[in-house]
């Protein structure tokens, strides 16, 4: 696939990095691609510096805290990225937001997927992983996020409905779980 | 299901709190209040002034907090149709301190709003954040009911907790225009009786400096008797 008419850097279109995963698969990755991830581009860069990789695409990155399911789906990401994480100009917009975060999958999945984008410092997806989460909580009941994220309560009964009570205009308008 | 889903990190407990942070700062300030007594971490975490900080980066352009007549509102606008897209919950003035709260203030009590001895003919108010000192200002204007239109400005910082008053407005009574905030100033538009030519310009108070400033409007057809000014993606449209 040709990226070149895309690609900010067109010297390096057709350099390639790859990446290990946790489970020991290999990623040929095109270099574009790869520098979002700025921790992979910080030890690319170490890597220059120290003479290492003097032999060009020889350079092997370990990644031992993503798992290639993870990595392979952010890279597809990273491929379509362009505008999503643009602020929708109206309704219909976002909700066609809504829609593409929604393909990303189950919560469980964009657990992964935060945490690799996290580890990887590879900011747009973060955002994006942490909104598409978020839709799944909103406008939610407290106790439906609490299941949600696993989380005990840990307030005194009385204190939770004094705040309950004290904030009573924030907890209308909830949805059904 | 994939064989080496048991090395993965699904479970949404194992999120850090820094990234439970960072997820709920996508989520509108009403619903945050409900988040805070999910727990005491994230009633902590929420309360926090970084995460106000952080939080705002999202939403000022948003949401912002409407102040009309000592009546708060909370409005969502639909940023290119700019209209109101919601009225979220009007609530009582003791109550504004909620939303301040919730942005960055330890405050414990609702904000007094001052007194003024002399008939008012309107009131106006703004409310931004100065990023310059870190704080949100509320603003008044009380236009008096006198023949020079004499007006009193008293700017309430959150950071001191406190109204101070501030220069008056120097131009005559600003239109109503609650609630805009842009560039880290609060614009009002302007009418000028005696100007038959141009009679609206926007004045605008600067809210590091806490002083004025004008801009000219664009050109527009004279004789045209009504003119509006609103936010849209950031920037002020008239």
């Amino acid at each position: 696939m040709s990226n070149t008419s895309e690609n900010p850097n067109p010297s390096s279109s057709s350099a390639k990095i790859t990446l290990k995963t946790s489970d020991n698969e290999l990623f040929e990755v095109e270099e574009a691609v790869a520098m979002k991830f700025c921790t992979v581009k910080q030890y690319f860069e170490d890597e220059k510096d120290n003479d290492v990789a003097a032999r060009g695409s020889s350079t092997v990155i370990p990644l031992p805290n993503v798992h290639s399911a993870v990595l392979a789906r952010l890279i597809s990401y990273c491929k379509k990225l362009p505008q999503s994480n643009a602020v929708a100009d109206n309704h219909e917009e976002e909700e066609t937001k809504k829609k593409e975060r929604k393909q990303y999958g189950t919560p469980g999945d964009l657990v992964d997927l935060i945490s690799a984008a996290n580890y990887l410092d590879f900011k747009e997806g973060l955002e994006f992983f942490n909104q598409a989460l978020a839709d799944h909580i909103q406008n939610k009941s407290v106790e439906y996020v609490r299941k949600f994220f696993g989380i005990k309560g840990d307030f005194e009964p009385h204190e939770e409905e004094k705040y309950r009570e004290e904030y009573a205009w924030a907890f209308e308008g909830v949805d059904e779980d | 299901m994939e064989k080496n889903e048991k090395q993965r990190n699904r479970s949404l407990s194992n999120l850090s709190l820094d990234l439970i942070g960072s997820i709920l700062s996508r989520l509108p300030v009403k619903f945050l209040l409900q988040l805070k007594c999910v727990c005491r971490a994230w009633r902590d975490l929420i309360s926090n002034p970084k995460f106000a900080k952080y939080h705002l980066k999202h939403f000022i352009i948003q949401e912002k907090l409407m102040l009309m007549e000592r009546l708060c509102y909370l409005v969502h606008y639909d940023r290119l149709n700019s209209v109101v897209e919601e009225l979220h919950f009007p609530v009582t003035p003791s109550s504004i301190y909620a939303y301040f709260n919730i942005v960055g203030s330890c405050n414990e009590s609702p904000i007094e709003f001052p007194t003024h001895s002399r008939k008012c003919l309107s009131t106006v108010y703004g409310f931004g954040y100065d990023s310059f000192a870190d704080d949100y200002k509320l603003v008044r204007v009380v236009a008096f009911a006198t023949e020079r239109f004499e007006t009193e400005v008293k700017l309430y910082s959150l950071g001191t907790n406190s109204w101070k008053r501030i220069e008056d407005f120097p131009y005559s009574v600003p239109n109503k225009s609650d609630g805009i905030f842009v560039n880290g100033a609060l614009p009002w538009l302007v009418y000028l009786e005696n100007d038959l030519v141009c009679p609206y310009f926007v004045s605008y108070l600067d809210l590091a400096e806490e002083k004025y400033g004008w801009l000219e409007l664009p050109d527009y057809e004279s004789g045209q008797s009504v003119c509006d000014i609103g936010v849209l993606g950031g920037c002020l449209h008239m």
